[in-house]
């Protein structure tokens, strides 16, 4: 395989918080990659460090060392009109609290990345309308973030990080926030959009649930990657891999040994 | 789109903090009385009974001009810093979704500017 099918790199990433004394160590070397149209999961305990990874592809956080590259470019390396180029149209993101702007209808929420670089939301009027009628939010469009539920607030979130047809969306998450039925209905839908539409999707939780929608997981534990699953296309279902999650993280806690 | 978006902004932070709007501009008044002290109807009757006294007190008008100065200019700053520090969560957000540091600027001078013109336009009215 060539380097540039692989569309994220994530290189040596090391990650230290504070200091000399008050020094707290979040990565400590992880290497992975990220291929074209991949639904990837990361999982690990609080504290293991998995959204501090992806805050540092997000360039929220800047590596200590190491190297995140996509499509070949060193992202770290981004300053100014360049790096906001790269956050608006190659990343997409989808909080645990939405962040939806409150004084904004779900539309204007929507294409808000696409009024931010300045261009003309009628132009993208057509893909508004697909993105909609793919999260079953058409008949929400007009409403204020106050007046609709939480499921259809993080869908309306979703629809926005998708807007604006990202190389990779990064997924905080998303369902943390969610009822179980909401969070099916999300992951349901975010799966079927890597599916039919082919977008790469890169997303951390804790829930096994979420997770068995993945296509590939890593499990993280003290700033490193700990397992690797892989969903066995086609053939396996969701149930057999939401086991083998399981599975993986019993033994994520030390397995038996740790047991008192 | 983006002029829309700058006068609902403000629009929404007139309402949210009436207090400190309020507060600045009673702040703003008692400043423009003391600095007219000298000029009242009240004083320039005092000044011809009681002109000695009258004297002196005039005399500490810079004194309470510069300390009421000092004040109302730790109250605009702080109301100011006040507001983008409840904001920079959102400010934040801008910035991740791709907004450039020179247009997030813009936005902001922009609000303020559109909210100083609002306040501008109820001084003229009243």
């Amino acid at each position: 395989m060539k380097i540039s099918d692989k569309l994220l790199q994530v290189k040596e990433v090391h990650k230290t918080y504070g200091k000399e004394q008050n020094e707290t160590v979040a990565l400590k070397g992880i290497t992975f990659d990220v291929l074209p149209g991949e639904f990837l999961g990361i999982m690990g305990a609080s504290g293991s460090g998995k959204t501090t990874l992806l805050n540092c592809i997000a360039t929220m956080l800047k590596p200590t060392s190491g190297q995140i590259l996509l499509s070949g470019k060193n992202i770290s390396s981004f300053k100014g009109s360049q790096l906001a180029k790269y956050r608006g149209s190659k990343i997409g993101y989808l909080f645990q609290e939405f962040e939806l702007l409150d004084n904004l209808t779900a539309r204007e929420n929507i294409v808000l990345p696409l009024s931010i670089h300045g261009e003309n939301p009628k132009k993208q009027e057509l893909q508004l309308q697909q993105l909609a009628k793919q999260f079953d939010i058409e008949d929400i469009l007009n409403k204020f973030p106050s007046q609709i539920s939480g499921g259809q607030k993080q869908r309306v979130a979703a629809a926005r990080a998708l807007i604006s047809n990202p190389s990779i969306v990064l997924a905080d998450e998303p369902t943390g926030a969610l009822d179980t039925k909401n969070a099916k209905s999300l992951m349901q839908k975010l799966s079927s959009i890597n599916q039919t539409d082919g977008a790469t999707i890169l997303m951390v939780t804790h829930d096994a649930n979420a997770a068995s929608f993945c296509s590939r997981i890593l499990f993280i534990q003290d700033g490193v990657i700990f397992h690797e699953l892989r969903k066995k296309v086609p053939g396996e279902t969701q149930n057999f891999f939401y086991e083998r999650i399981l599975t993986v993280m019993a033994q994520l806690g030390g397995g038996s040994s740790n047991v008192l | 789109m983006f002029f829309d978006f700058i006068k609902r902004n403000s629009h929404k932070t007139r309402k949210e903090n009436g207090v400190y709007f309020a507060s600045l501009i009673i702040s703003i008044i008692a400043f423009y009385v003391i600095l007219s002290l000298g000029e009242q109807d009240v004083m320039l009757y005092l000044k011809t009974v009681e002109s000695d006294a009258v004297a002196r007190l005039l005399l500490m008008i810079p004194m309470l001009y510069a300390v009421s100065l000092f004040f109302v200019f730790f109250l605009v700053y702080f109301a100011n810093k006040y507001q983008l520090q409840l904001r920079s969560h959102e400010f934040g957000l801008y910035l991740m979704m791709g907004m450039k540091r020179s247009k997030l600027f813009t936005m902001i001078m922009g609000e303020t500017l559109w909210n100083g013109l609002v306040a501008l336009i109820i001084g003229y009215l009243h």
